[in-house]
């Protein structure tokens, strides 16, 4: 319990600073509603938005947050379904940012209407046609999965903290919110199936998501917009630009909450593979989209290309490719910088890039139009950088709330991996790779002093003693084992003999001794203890340790099919198994 | 049922900006002012757009006015999330300002870019205020407006015919810029009915239209010699 | 449970407190349509034109010149004259402004009853304090698909 005690500081003493930073971020937050303020009173016009740029920040930062929604529940979704032992420790952290940034988006969405107040005609006069709608269902679909898939895995965690807190109003709030949850072998069962139901039903749904945000633009016939790859296109620079927050936030609440005992360098290296490997495919997608354009040389898409690589937005465009790729790829190859600091480098240079990358979709198409109007340039006013000082805040906020509220890292989950993850990951390996299964008959020592029934207890001594050994199977003219004489055999018969004293000592101390104390004799057939525990060659070596732990004995005598002695496992035997594996 | 079509001869057109000014008057254009026509927020649902050919110093430019195209496949139409713009029976683009949501996307889905977004609550001088149309309403900020083909004229002039117990005329509805121009370059008309100038107009030869080849099916015709 | 009723009845009162209309004189329309007085005949524009309009004084005065009866609102008519002062009348039913609604079309040629709309106005020995029916666009949708008339948004709102 001790060395989980840090996953709950953040709840039970946030600090000093974290009030300070929940102040300075309310603030931001409180200068971006005045912003918004402005913008209902005064119409759209306060912002730099135009004809024919009608779309600008708000949208690029839609786009751009909902394009992070991917990390969390996706991530961990897939994670979870391939079984992936190291996710435990992140999962939570990285819903949470799906969850929030799903608001977020969609509050960008608000913030762009020109008519707020008739938002709810979407619902009341909503046509299925417009792709608009489309993102609608499936955002609030994704918002409504994300929530139940962080909820879930937090019932257990709420359930511990309803036992932890002392004052009332939190100890109501998490009684609340833990609807009774007991932690009893049912309700874990219906737990873990309901989170596998969700984990594999998000998965489609995070793809959709996307893919329906891109086709607000593909499904138009706008140049550079108009384009068939962009639903893969938009999904993979979704997920890059998710798994780039999350190492941001990961490597910020490790560093604020002390959590490097739970989030380790592996995880950011495992999180650091993916990272790369979507830098690549976002590469590829930007290749494939820019290099058809190109090659077709449509007047009027060449128009729209040539203002991102030569024109007024080629800084821009440059600078995307800059920090999506080229820093990205530099500090993730090299081996002297893919430490953890490395890829929160590399991570920010993504989030920037990947937020010029939707600016550089949206803005160009639209400032190009197909007739030879004016150009439309845009500059978007301090009302939009405003409200997005705003979202990236109130982003901030929340986290802290979230994790001012709950656990950030998955204490349940944690604690089973560490109870139970070794045994399932041994199960897991064994199914997939031979030679995994340990067997009595590798472990076992074949060359066994064996004594007859008939051996006396003197030779049974010597015997031991000599061969430095604890115990002897005793076996018949068969070679069928009958029975096992131990040192304990040995030494209480010699109590009985000798030392009454000590015996009825030992009857005070262990008086379970006393049954084999009474047996005595001067051969092996009349002190030993029969019949002996025995098992097959075939037995694994979970089962030996079983047999071990509940019988309580030093070794396990191996016999053959027809129970003649095979070998033997003594205790040395297994350690030396295990130690192998 | 009729399908309105407006004709342009480009070879008889002076680029005088008569239809522009008739426009603005007739539909309630709010006056933007310098600083927001600098900011590119003005409204014209007619609008001289300059074609530029050739390199210097053998320069030549062709003034086109351009109202809304009026497509019978329309792209802005296909996207709008709340049915606040549709294609109308007779082939007009409808904008349904108290339904509009205003969130743009009819705006940005257009290929001619003929749809105009109130970035403000639209204000005239105060010697105009009593001079607005009152067949045509003042659209509140947020919204989407267009060209309409004068649809309020449609209204009146079947109204009209009804009282007076005959069918329309060719010549009874025509939109304020077709009405202005001094040069008689613009044509309106129902291109279904076979005896109207428009239905003959857009078998000329010299006819085309805009973006032909992204097939929208534009209803505002031009006629040109040559180029 | 009290506590319920109090606000029930407070949001009921508030609700129910639209603007009221008063008229600069208390119309009774019973008493002029019982004489077989047409709505047309004050309301002059109602077959012509979009509007119906609302008359002017000397529309009253054209009977009202003299004395027809001892009421004393109708000595006010005589006195507004006398003042120089137009009758201010006030809209009833009002029009969004986004909705082309041409009295002509429904009364003039369609020749709709007036009471469709305005229900039973005529019925009314004093003007009413606000529209006897609240007109919604699904009324107007409802009855030009029983009708067969046009339902296209575009023919109805500008």
């Amino acid at each position: 319990m001790e060395r989980e005690d840090i996953l709950f500081k953040p709840i039970d003493r946030p600090g000093r600073k974290f009030y300070i930073v929940a102040g300075i971020m309310s603030m931001v937050v409180i200068w971006a509603f005045y912003a918004y303020i402005t913008e209902l009173r005064n119409g759209l016009g306060v912002t730099g938005l135009n004809r024919p740029v009608f779309w600008g920040f708000y949208i690029t930062n839609f786009v751009f947050f909902i394009g992070i929604s991917h990390a969390g529940t996706l991530i961990s979704a897939v994670l979870r379904i391939t079984n992936a032992e190291w996710r435990k420790s992140i999962t939570r952290s990285a819903e949470v940012i799906t969850v929030l940034v799903l608001g977020i988006g969609v509050m960008n969405i608000l913030m762009d209407l020109g008519r707020p107040d008739r938002v709810l005609n979407i619902i009341k006069y909503g046509r299925f046609q417009s792709p608009l709608v489309w993102d609608l269902i499936s955002i609030t679909t994704y918002l409504t999965a994300s929530i139940i898939y962080l909820y879930l895995p937090l019932i257990p965690d709420i359930a511990l903290l309803r036992d932890r807190v002392k004052d009332e109003p939190r100890k109501w709030f998490y009684n609340i919110l833990s609807i009774g949850w007991k932690g009893t072998e049912e309700q874990q069962r219906i737990l873990n199936g309901a989170i596998a139901i969700m984990a594999i039903l998000v998965i489609p749904i995070a793809v959709s998501v996307h893919t329906v945000v891109s086709y607000v633009f593909a499904m138009t016939i706008q140049p550079m917009w108009h384009s068939a790859i962009f639903g893969p296109y938009f999904v993979v620079g979704a997920i890059f630009s998710g798994i780039a927050a999350i190492i941001i936030i990961m490597a910020i609440i490790r560093k604020v909450y002390h959590l490097e005992d739970y989030l380790r360098p592996v995880h950011f290296k495992n999180l650091g593979i993916l990272l790369f490997v979507m830098a690549c495919l976002w590469l590829y997608f930007t290749l494939n989209e820019y290099l058809t354009t190109f090659y077709a040389a449509e007047p009027v898409q060449m128009k729209v290309f040539y203002s991102k690589f030569t024109g007024r937005y080629a800084h821009l465009f440059w600078l995307m490719v800059i920090t999506c790729f080229v820093i990205p790829a530099i500090l993730l190859v090299n081996k002297r910088t893919r430490t953890i600091s490395g890829m929160v480098a590399a991570s920010i240079s993504i989030t920037i890039g990947m937020w010029l990358e939707r600016f550089i979709i949206i803005v160009p198409s639209l400032a190009n139009p197909r007739l030879p109007y004016e150009r439309g340039i845009y500059f978007p006013t301090w009302v939009e950088w405003s409200l997005m000082a705003g979202c990236f805040a109130l982003f901030a906020l929340m986290y802290m709330v979230f994790t001012k509220l709950f656990p950030i890292v998955s204490v349940w989950e944690v604690r089973e991996a560490r109870e139970t993850g070794l045994k399932e990951i041994r199960e897991r390996v064994k199914e997939y790779l031979p030679g995994m299964e340990v067997l009595a008959k590798n472990i076992m020592s074949k060359e066994v002093i064996a004594v007859t029934p008939e051996t006396t207890v003197e030779e049974i001594g010597r015997l031991l003693a000599s061969h430095r050994i604890s115990g002897v199977p005793v076996i018949d003219a068969d070679k069928r084992v009958i029975g096992v004489v131990s040192e304990s055999d040995v030494i209480f018969r010699e109590i009985r003999h000798e030392f009454t004293l000590v015996e009825r000592l030992g009857n005070i101390i262990l008086p379970e001794l006393r049954r084999e104390g009474e047996r005595s004799g001067n051969t092996a057939g009349e002190i030993m203890t029969s019949p002996a525990i025995t098992a097959e060659e075939e037995t694994s070596l979970t089962e030996l340790m079983e047999i071990i732990r509940e019988k309580k004995i030093k070794r396990i005598v191996i016999v053959d099919k027809v129970g003649r002695l095979a070998g033997i496992v003594s205790r040395i035997d297994i350690v030396k198994a295990i130690e192998r594996i | 049922m009729a399908k309105w079509v407006m004709v342009i001869d480009l070879d008889k057109c002076t680029a005088c900006q008569a239809c522009v000014v008739a426009c603005q008057v007739e539909n309630n254009i709010p006056i933007a002012g310098p600083d927001e026509t600098e900011r590119q927020r003005i409204i014209r649902w007619m609008e001289i757009i300059p074609f530029i050919y050739g390199e210097y110093p053998d320069v030549r430019m062709r003034l086109l006015p351009r109202p809304c195209m009026q497509c019978d496949n329309p792209p802005c139409t296909k996207v709008c999330p709340v049915r606040a713009t549709m294609l109308g029976p007779e082939g007009i683009v409808a904008q349904i300002y108290p339904r509009c949501i205003g969130c743009r996307y009819c705006t940005s889905a257009c290929p001619y870019t003929v749809k105009y977004f109130n970035w403000h609550t639209p204000s005239w001088p105060e010697e105009m205020r009593n001079s607005l149309n009152p067949d045509v309403s003042v659209r509140p900020a947020g919204v989407v407006e267009k060209c309409t083909f004068c649809i309020h004229r449609l209204q009146k002039a079947r109204e009209k015919a009804a009282a007076e117990g005959r069918q329309l005329r060719e010549g009874d509805y025509i939109p304020a810029c077709v009405q202005t121009c001094p040069s008689c370059a613009m044509y309106f008309g129902d291109s279904e009915n076979p005896k109207s100038i428009v239905s003959d107009l857009i078998k000329s030869p010299r006819a085309f239209r805009l973006l032909e080849e992204i097939g929208t099916e534009p209803k505002v015709y031009y006629l040109s010699e040559g180029q | 449970m009290k506590r319920f009723v109090v606000i029930v009845s407070i949001v009921i009162f508030v609700s129910g407190c639209g603007e009221t209309v008063r008229q600069p004189i208390k119309f009774n329309h019973k008493k002029h349509v019982d004489m077989g007085i047409g709505c047309d005949t004050c309301h002059i524009y109602v077959k012509e034109q979009p509007f119906a309009g609302l008359p002017k004084i000397e529309i009253c005065l054209g009977c009202h010149e003299a004395p027809i009866t001892k009421s004393a609102e109708e000595e006010k008519i005589r006195d507004f004259k006398k003042r120089d002062i137009e009758l201010r009348w006030t809209k009833l039913t009002n029009l969004p402004d986004y909705v082309y609604f041409s009295h002509r079309r429904h009364v003039g040629i369609a020749k709709l009853d007036c009471k469709g709309c305005h229900g039973d106005i005529a019925e009314m020995p004093v003007p009413p304090e606000r529209a006897l029916v609240s007109l919604k666009m699904g009324d107007c949708i409802d009855c030009h698909r029983k009708k067969k008339a046009k339902t296209d948004c575009i023919y109805c709102h500008r």
